[in-house]
């Protein structure tokens, strides 16, 4: 064991805890970034305290990841020219739809030219059963609470493009219905709108298994890594010692590979295969 | 010998198709792609298969390593052959070098005549 402790394996263990400690942190380092996007996904904002629209987004920002469901005030004119339906949305297990009216964001009621230049948030007002039986869109300004959901986009295709049905609230989509620019997000009314009952959340954080499982499986292999170098540095250690055992004279990387069949070590290192460091290239290929 | 040197190539070879298609396929696909497309989609999916690339080169290295040291390879072409496993199409070329080697310098363990 001290003769494994010999200055000339410094270097050799030096490197082997350094291989240890990079690849131990490395893994480390995966398996938190592993913890904390699974917390930031299953952050449920929605009982936070409601903030200006204004403090979270502005008109041309991209939805901010990390304020899924955030509790946002909002300001406006509604655009009940641009009011669609959304296929396909439960409420209390029958199949409806949502029913989405644009809010031109701190638009005024009374000046119709502002709410033309201002940028719209489509807003689901509630849950109906089915366009036809909808109130009327409403008209005028507003002032409400509403949850901030990223748009849709999973590459569900509307099949009938001229009517006001949607499979699903996509800004694309959307920005067909309305003269105006839109909010690169939606949201959901507190309150269902008019007396309709409140649609219920499609994006409330919910972790499936897959999230991040690449910063898992990265953090498990920097660890296997690690324990592949620690066996490489054991293994050259122990084979250098047994080798000095077996007689300075009696390297195994001497015969060379054109040589004899049998290219095992030494006769004193039976069990041996040649040391990982063995310099000895064969001299001509 | 025979056996190391027969799944060096196969890991090489699936390496080496994995490394391709998430470098040249999988990535261009999830960040050049249009937002919301199709192809970003897919891209996004397909990047698992990192992950998958990362293990199967782990048991590459793991392989390569032995092989190596079974081969009398300088420790120099050794880093070569498992850096390979990461640059992507790199691979390919590696292991027609080594397998050249291989087949040149121990002939007399794969049953074959040298080669030339």
């Amino acid at each position: 064991m001290t003769r494994a402790l010999a200055p000339r394996f410094w270097v050799v263990h030096l490197v082997g805890v350094l291989a240890l400690v990079v690849t131990g942190a490395l893994g480390y380092w995966q398996l938190e970034s592993w913890h904390a996007r699974r917390a930031a996904e299953r952050v449920d904002l929605t009982t936070l305290t409601p903030v200006p629209l204004g403090e979270v987004m502005g008109p041309d920002d991209p939805f901010p990841g990390q304020d899924v469901g955030q509790p946002v005030e909002i300001e406006g004119t509604w655009v009940p020219d641009g009011t669609i339906y959304v296929s396909g949305r439960e409420h209390d297990g029958r199949d409806g739809y949502w029913m989405v009216t644009p809010l031109a964001i701190g638009a005024a009621a009374d000046a119709p030219a502002s709410a033309q230049q201002a940028s719209a948030l489509p807003v689901v007002l509630g849950w109906v059963p089915s366009p036809a039986g909808a109130p009327a869109a409403p008209t005028g300004a507003a002032d409400l609470v509403a949850y901030l959901q990223p748009t849709e986009g999973t590459g569900q295709v509307d099949d009938d493009p001229t009517d006001d049905v949607l499979p699903q609230l996509r800004t694309a989509d959307v920005i067909q219905h309305v003269d105006q620019d839109l909010y690169g997000a939606y949201a959901v009314s507190r309150e269902g709108v008019d007396g309709l009952p409140a649609a219920d959340l499609a994006s409330l954080p919910d972790v499936s298994t897959f999230t991040a499982l690449r910063n898992l499986l990265y953090a498990l292999e920097w660890w296997v890594f690690g324990a592949f170098a620690a066996y490489i540095w054991w293994r050259y250690v122990r084979d250098q010692l047994l080798q000095d055992d077996a007689g300075p004279d009696d390297g195994p990387g001497d015969d060379g590979p054109g040589g004899d069949a049998d290219d095992g070590g030494g006769p004193g290192v039976v069990p041996v295969e040649e040391p990982v460091s063995e310099p000895a290239l064969p001299s001509s290929v | 010998m025979k056996k190391l040197f027969g799944a060096y190539r196969v890991l090489a070879f699936i390496v080496g198709v994995l490394l391709a298609f998430c470098a040249l396929v999988a990535f261009p696909a999830e960040h050049f792609a249009a937002q919301g497309s199709g192809l970003q989609d897919f891209g996004q999916k397909a990047s698992i298969m990192w992950a998958v690339h990362g293990w199967v080169f782990i048991i590459y290295v793991v392989v390569a390593f032995f092989l190596a040291r079974r081969a009398e390879w300088s420790i120099p072409f050794t880093l070569l052959v498992l850096v390979a496993g990461l640059v992507p199409l790199l691979i390919f070329y590696v292991e027609h070098v080594v397998t050249q080697r291989i087949r040149a310098e121990w002939a007399h363990e794969l049953d074959l005549q040298p080669a030339g």
